[in-house]
């Protein structure tokens, strides 16, 4: 597989390169200005070209993760992502797999209805939910956020799923089930793994959107320890003053949890795990 | 092991008749081919023999017993998919052991299972890749062994070897044969391959839209097509058709059109009166001959080497003869042919039935 020697490939590795290096400085700038902003004195971002702390600190990282309340916080951010996900996937699932298996009478109706949910954004039933868990007395709690997070994390994940299940084929349920399987066995044992690849993006999706939201969870949280961090991030950017070093600080911890889980989570983002079970 | 027997099977999808009456009888380790073309709803029976599908109406036994109510998983069936449907997230080993586990088949007999199947097979050195690591042919393989693995009363085929190369193809149908000697488990295997169909089958049953067109051992069908359909279905070319004359003669009947003129056998005929009727003769049944009853003008000749098959016009209606390798006619020629009377076949006009079979 060398290639090595033809002037037009090297010609073409080196033009390929150079794109994707521009690509990644482009992309990483603004992440290295983070970067820089957290750890230097003083408050607001430095004025040069290149994002290099002049006097770097470690003092605003301590202030942010020192805060009373940080991991409580954290805590929350987490534990509520984690369950929207859950919750999400543990409904669409089944639903998921009967709206693609079976035909019965208000499949199609549903379906239409589900997207109709999805067509308004959360915000705009922002004040709806607030006196709704005000009723329900969930303000200020995580159930509060994952209960609102749900509505859209299941008809999203709904149809991330239904479509990973309409390609798996059929042939396998029914191999499995003339293998000796009852249909909850072909269920379990076939087409969940092989739509694991699917399952698990929209897992991610579904917790990420829920770690990243902020409106919603600025507009039902209100006491310091309920707050989700996003919440928190921005009250470092306050009216009357704008911690940049704090935020930037904040921001990199924050981005930690996400980081981490895509690069748990890449070894199933490649997909094509179906590939190869039928058709020569 | 088992008798497969099947009572007017039907099948409809909204108002889509697939199965109108099907009928089969299978004997115990006995090889039984459903041959028919594409979309005459063979598929739709097999699934039915495996509890996949239910019928609308009619009944299936597998020997004493009444299956048509029961679950695939109860049947003690194996069934090779056309797709092959191996599971994508288990080696072959488990994909091998998938049935065995699920019946709770203890691990030393699922291990010796494996070990007697991937010898049968070849399958040893593939037992820990996944089906996506395979070539074509050998995921064919392994979805056969998971079938034989289970050693089930009754084997299911859906076209198997469709989705293989041609000299595989004929290279695992040999080995499809073989097996099934071996193993001597019941097996009923659908294919539109006449090829298949023909070297396969103990008892052929061809389909045509939903009903069993006929059945019987696969030379008889071959050689006593009982309608139009079965004639030119079975047979590479084609049976050759013909509008002509029926006149009865004082010992047996004759057949006579323009360019035409043949002794039929009394076995081909009824014992009706004459008239218009549709005379079939297969390429690979003529013989030149000076005094032969068929004058064939040659349109063009395809010489393959050792045969040749001549296009040929006889009066206006096209005509094909398989001739020897030797012979080379000039286009424009006219060739005389003969055909020896048992093998010409007579259907009616209106039904298509050969005469033979009446009404
Ligand atoms: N699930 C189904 N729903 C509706 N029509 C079907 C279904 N399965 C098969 N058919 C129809 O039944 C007919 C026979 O199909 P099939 O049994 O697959 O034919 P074959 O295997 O002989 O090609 C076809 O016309 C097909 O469109
Ligand atoms: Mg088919």
């Amino acid at each position: 597989m060398t290639r090595r020697g033809r002037p037009s490939d090297t010609l073409e590795a080196v033009l390929v390169h150079a794109c994707i290096i521009l690509a990644v400085c482009f992309s990483l700038y603004p992440v290295l200005w983070v970067l820089s902003t957290a750890f230097s004195a003083g408050t607001a971002p430095e004025r040069s070209i290149l994002p290099l702390p002049s006097t770097p600190t470690t003092a605003h990282l301590v202030e942010v993760v020192g805060a009373p309340s940080f991991w409580r916080q954290a805590l929350n951010s987490v534990s509520v992502a984690l369950a929207t996900a859950l919750v999400g996937i543990a409904i669409a699932l089944p639903t998921a797999y009967a709206l693609s298996r079976f035909s019965f009478v208000g499949r199609q109706a549903g379906v239409r209805v589900l997207l109709a949910t999805q067509m308004f954004p959360m915000v705009a039933s922002a004040v709806p939910l607030y006196i709704v868990l005000e009723t329900l007395n969930l303000l200020d709690t995580r159930t509060g956020l994952v209960v609102c997070y749900a509505t859209t994390s299941v008809p999203f994940a709904i149809f991330q799923l239904r479509g990973a299940f309409d390609t798996i084929p059929k042939d396998l349920e029914e191999a499995a089930m003339v293998d000796g399987a009852t249909r909850l066995q072909a269920f379990v044992r076939v087409v969940l793994p092989a739509a694991r690849p699917a399952i698990a993006v929209t897992a991610l999706f579904a917790f990420m959107s829920a770690y990243n939201e902020f409106i919603l969870a600025a507009t039902i949280l209100g006491k310091e320890e309920a707050l989700t961090l996003p919440v928190v991030l921005q009250r470092f950017v306050g009216e009357h003053d704008a911690a940049w070093g704090k935020f930037a600080a904040g921001s990199i911890v924050v981005s930690l949890p996400v980081m981490a889980l895509f690069y748990v989570a890449q070894r199933h983002l490649v997909s094509g795990l179906t590939a190869g079970g039928v058709k020569g | 092991m088992a008798r497969v027997t099947l009572r007017g099977i039907e099948k409809r999808f909204g108002d889509t008749v697939v199965l109108q009456g099907v009928d089969i009888d299978v004997p115990d380790g006995g090889f039984a081919v459903l041959v028919g073309p594409s979309g005459c709803g063979k598929s739709t029976l097999l699934r039915v023999i495996a509890g996949l599908e239910r019928c609308d109406s009619g009944a299936l036994r597998f020997g004493d017993r009444d299956v048509t109510d029961l679950e695939p998983r109860d049947r003690d069936i194996a069934m090779v998919f056309q797709s092959y449907a191996l599971y994508p997230h288990l080696t072959v080993r488990k994909n091998l052991a998938f049935g065995l586990e699920l019946k709770k088949t203890p691990r030393s007999e699922i291990d010796s299972r494996i070990a007697e199947v991937s010898l049968m097979l070849g399958l040893e050195p593939l037992l820990d890749r996944l089906p996506r690591q395979l070539s074509g042919g050998q995921r064919q393989r392994v979805a056969m062994g998971r079938a034989i693995a289970r050693r089930p009363a009754l084997f299911l085929f859906d076209e198997p070897l469709s989705n293989l190369d041609a000299a595989l193809r004929a290279q695992v149908r040999v080995d499809i044969r073989k097996l099934h000697d071996r193993l001597a488990a019941t097996s009923i295997y659908v294919t539109h391959d006449q090829v298949e169909a023909m070297t396969l089958a103990d008892v052929l049953f061809v389909l045509n839209r939903g009903r069993v067109e006929q059945a019987g051992p696969p030379l008889e069908v071959f050689a006593r097509p009982r309608t139009r359909f079965v004639a030119a279905f079975l047979g590479s070319p084609a049976m050759n058709f013909l509008p002509a004359r029926l006149e009865r003669a004082e010992r047996g009947a004759r057949v006579v059109r323009d360019g035409l003129a043949l002794d039929v056998a009394p076995t081909n005929v009824d014992d009706g009166t004459g008239g218009e009727v549709v005379v079939g003769i297969r390429p690979h049944d003529v013989v030149p001959a000076e005094s032969g009853g068929i004058a064939a003008r040659i349109e063009v000749l395809e010489a393959l080497g050792t045969e040749s098959f001549a296009h040929a016009r006889v009066g206006a209606e096209p005509f094909v003869a398989r001739l020897d390798g030797q012979l080379r006619p000039a286009a424009g020629d006219v060739l005389r042919l003969d055909v020896a009377p048992e093998h010409v076949h007579v259907f009616d006009v209106a039904t298509g039935r050969a005469l033979w079979a009446g009404e």
